[in-house]
């Protein structure tokens, strides 16, 4: 089964697994890490590069909060040094809950390159405007 | 003429801070970062190009060499730049080779042995305090600042740490 790692700025990463947890009633075995306001890039580089040497023939799913921040950055460059792998790393960027709802569940079933595509499409399509009295609105 | 409106040291380069801070009200319309080792690693150059696209900026990088080639030959053609360096160290080479850095921002310079914080996210060892204090007293405005919205602090809170 494919591994999910969240890599946010701050306690992100943490309280939306809680925010998971609240919903689905049961903790997802996610792992997480956090950038800190001391951290570097080169600690997040190794903090990632630990999360991947455990599962050394597994898929992994990075998600991260921010395009272009260093989580991204940090993400990549191990994407990167994973390239000769066998298994496969994909990152997705602007975490939200519906992705990650739907993650919890779907990771179950759905090989990478699939959960990876079905998880891009679900975060945008979460993106719901709503004004009164007009009603729902899709915004992308 | 181009214009170099800032400099900024950040062990980071180009990140959160900077995408969604820095690159606002500026007036700037390229991002350069001058660092030698990462003007021969494509795939990440590649990787900060594209993320600087996304905030509607030219982002290039290059080694100091080519750099300060750029600037002499033609003055970054038109583009309206903030420089990044990674280091305290390749700022101070690239301003005493003749790169008209006029202000110099210190946002992010990770804790070493020895390392006094200035800011919350600048630790300096006493040979960069030494650098900075050289280049202030030349024609650069040496601040110490996270991002825009928090107070800048000058040499003068730096000195305290290193008083002698």
């Amino acid at each position: 089964m494919t591994k999910i790692c969240i890599i946010t700025h701050g306690q992100f990463s943490t309280g939306i697994l809680d925010s998971v947890d609240m919903i689905t009633g049961e903790a997802a075995a996610f792992d997480h890490l956090s950038l800190t306001r001391d951290g570097s890039l080169d600690e997040l580089h190794d903090a990632i590069q630990g999360c991947l040497a455990a599962y050394p023939n597994e898929d992994v799913l990075l998600f991260v909060d921010l395009y272009g921040a260093t989580p991204f950055n940090a993400s990549v460059m191990n994407a990167r040094d994973c390239c000769h792998d066998q298994r496969q790393i994909r990152i997705i960027c602007g975490l939200n809950l519906p992705m990650l709802l739907e993650a919890s569940a779907a990771v179950k079933t759905l090989p990478l390159a699939d959960l990876y595509e079905h998880l891009l499409e679900v975060g945008k399509a979460s993106i719901v405007g709503w004004q009164y009295p007009a009603g729902q609105e899709a915004v992308s | 003429m181009g214009e170099i409106k800032l400099g900024r040291v950040d062990h980071r380069l180009i990140h959160g801070q900077v995408m969604t801070k820095w690159s606002k009200g500026l007036g700037i319309n390229a991002i350069f970062i001058i660092d030698d080792a990462l003007a021969k690693d494509d795939f990440m150059k590649d990787i900060f190009i594209s993320s600087g696209k996304s905030a509607g900026l030219h982002v290039d990088v290059f080694s100091q060499d080519e750099a300060l080639t750029f600037w002499q030959e033609q003055q970054f053609g038109d583009y309206q730049v903030m420089i990044l360096f990674k280091t305290v160290q390749t700022a101070y080479d690239v301003i005493k080779k003749g790169l008209p850095v006029n202000h110099l921002n210190l946002g992010g310079v990770a804790k070493k042995t020895g390392a006094e914080f200035v800011i919350p996210s600048v630790a300096l060892v006493e040979q960069e305090y030494d650098q900075l204090k050289e280049l202030a007293a030349g024609s650069t405005d040496v601040f110490f600042q996270t991002v825009p919205d928090t107070p800048k602090v000058g040499m003068k809170e730096a000195d305290k740490k290193f008083f002698k």
